[in-house]
């Protein structure tokens, strides 16, 4: 049982981490909005939870039962306040960006009304909805993925959210860092992969040095500066990153990395995807399955992508 | 005569030893505040390089230094429970009750409760502007403690002599 994710669900209420502690294994997701049935995600399946402990498929007559599980905006701020061990300052750069990331990797997204300082997002306050994303490890879970690909170039992993693609990346890492073993820096800017918290790593992710919370352009760049790898891993690709993807090939490292892309025809019209690509630095796109997590849907070369 | 001569005695000293408690009440009362002023400059001296948790600061300060409130608080912080709790039951504990007056305690628990709600700029702000209240605090508390202790002192030197001299 992970504690730190108890933790998490204690800070809203004993009674709801009991619940949801019976089916944590096959909880993904758990999106509290103040005032509204809470609603978890159960094999990409939405449910609610009644007040007695049942979990009710999630529809437009079981969302207005009274019954459901809810919590007040006090109730959500008292909570994020312990999520974040009382010390807003410490997560509030992540905070500014939408998101807290708890030890054990668990990404906790919140919303609410934007503070904001120069055109920037200060702060959020009156947070009106929180979504818990649990994270999971599978040991091995890459090896289908490494073995089609093969390890002597880079590759793009694309697909929806919870579709597996970080503990793909964490597994990779794993994999190539410990059983070839290869020189690999892992890029964790949100916390993620490794989920490091005081010098430790929540994960297993072998003998990869690890980057966290550096912003991705100065962690790819000082990796290869300083650790010389082999590999740079790095998870949520977006076009602003074109330019350190462009180092990693002119240093001859392969570069693995995730982007948000649910299928080749949209990937296609995709813009970050479109420069990304652009730059050559990975010779195969592997698509994920929406619907089951480290799922492999389709792993198709360049050309193949663009003949389709 | 002996039993009054030692009755006398007993009753000076008892005398002095209420005077001596009395006045240790005032020193603790220093001693407090005085943690306090250190703990923000110790989470000041730590947000400027590192951004450790809170919880982490109050029990790295309480483990090496913190004997009163901040070594309260890192002992309950094992606990588990809501801030705002652990907060409360270390001001209830009798010696600290009984040693701060009511606003000291109030404007005590609003500081412990601000520090980890604001962003890292707001958080040494705060701390600065609490700070100066306490030095503020921590200077009246000590020219109450040396002005009471020595008339403390005195009263029940003096009234004790007094007793002891009307029981002769």
């Amino acid at each position: 049982m992970d504690n730190n994710l108890i933790r998490v669900l204690n800070s809203f209420s004993e009674q709801f981490c009991r619940i949801i502690k019976t089916k944590l294994d096959s909880v993904s997701e758990i999106r509290i909005r103040s005032n509204k049935p809470v609603v978890i995600y159960m094999s990409c399946m939405p449910y609610l939870i009644a007040e007695d402990g049942d979990f009710l498929p999630a529809d437009k007559q079981t969302i207005l039962n009274d019954d459901c599980i809810k919590f007040s905006s006090r109730e959500i701020k008292n909570a994020f306040a312990r999520i974040c061990e009382y010390s807003v300052y410490k997560y509030q750069s992540d905070i500014n960006n939408g998101f807290v990331t708890v030890c054990g990797g668990h990404r906790i997204g919140i919303c609410g009304t934007a503070v904001l300082s120069d055109g920037k997002v200060k702060s959020i306050s009156d947070i009106s909805s929180v979504n818990i994303r649990i994270a999971h490890e599978f040991i091995g879970c890459s090896a289908e993925l490494l073995q089609r690909t093969g390890i002597d170039s880079g590759f793009l992993i694309c697909g929806v959210p919870s579709s597996g693609k970080t503990t793909l990346l964490r597994d990779i890492g794993r994999t190539l860092s410990s059983e070839i073993p290869a020189k690999v820096s892992i890029v964790d800017e949100r916390g993620e992969i490794a989920a490091r918290f005081g010098g430790e790593n929540c994960f297993d992710t072998g003998l990869c040095d690890i980057y966290s919370g550096y912003p991705k352009n100065k962690a790819i760049i000082d990796s290869i500066r300083t650790m010389s790898p082999d590999y740079v891993i790095c998870d949520e690709l977006t076009g602003a990153d074109v330019e350190s993807v462009l180092y990693t090939l002119n240093y001859g490292v392969k570069l693995i990395a995730s982007l948000h892309c649910d299928s080749p025809e949209t990937a296609k019209n995709n813009g970050a995807f479109r420069k990304l690509t652009g730059t050559h630095a990975f010779e195969k796109i592997v698509f994920l399955d929406s619907r089951t997590p480290c799922r492999i849907s389709r792993i198709l070369t360049m050309e193949e992508l663009y003949a389709d | 005569m002996p039993i009054k001569a030692v009755g006398a005695v007993l009753i000076m000293t008892s005398g002095i030893l209420i005077g001596v408690s009395l006045k240790s009440r005032l020193s603790y009362r220093v001693d407090l505040l005085k943690e306090v002023y250190d703990f923000l400059l110790y989470i000041k001296r730590n947000l400027n390089y590192d951004m450790p948790a809170l919880s982490d600061l109050f029990c790295q300060y309480g483990t090496e230094w913190g004997c009163g409130l901040i070594g309260v608080i890192s002992d309950s912080l094992e606990n588990d429970e809501p801030f705002e709790k652990i907060v409360e039951h270390s001001f209830s504990a009798a010696e600290i009750m009984n040693t701060l007056n009511v606003s000291e305690q109030n404007y005590l628990k609003s500081v412990f409760l601000q520090l980890g709600s604001s962003d890292s700029e707001s958080q040494l702000m705060l701390i600065d502007s609490s700070a100066a209240q306490l030095e503020c605090m921590i200077k009246e508390s000590t020219e109450e403690k040396d002005r009471k202790s020595r008339v403390y002192m005195s009263l029940s030197v003096y009234s004790g002599m007094i007793i002891a001299i009307l029981l002769i």
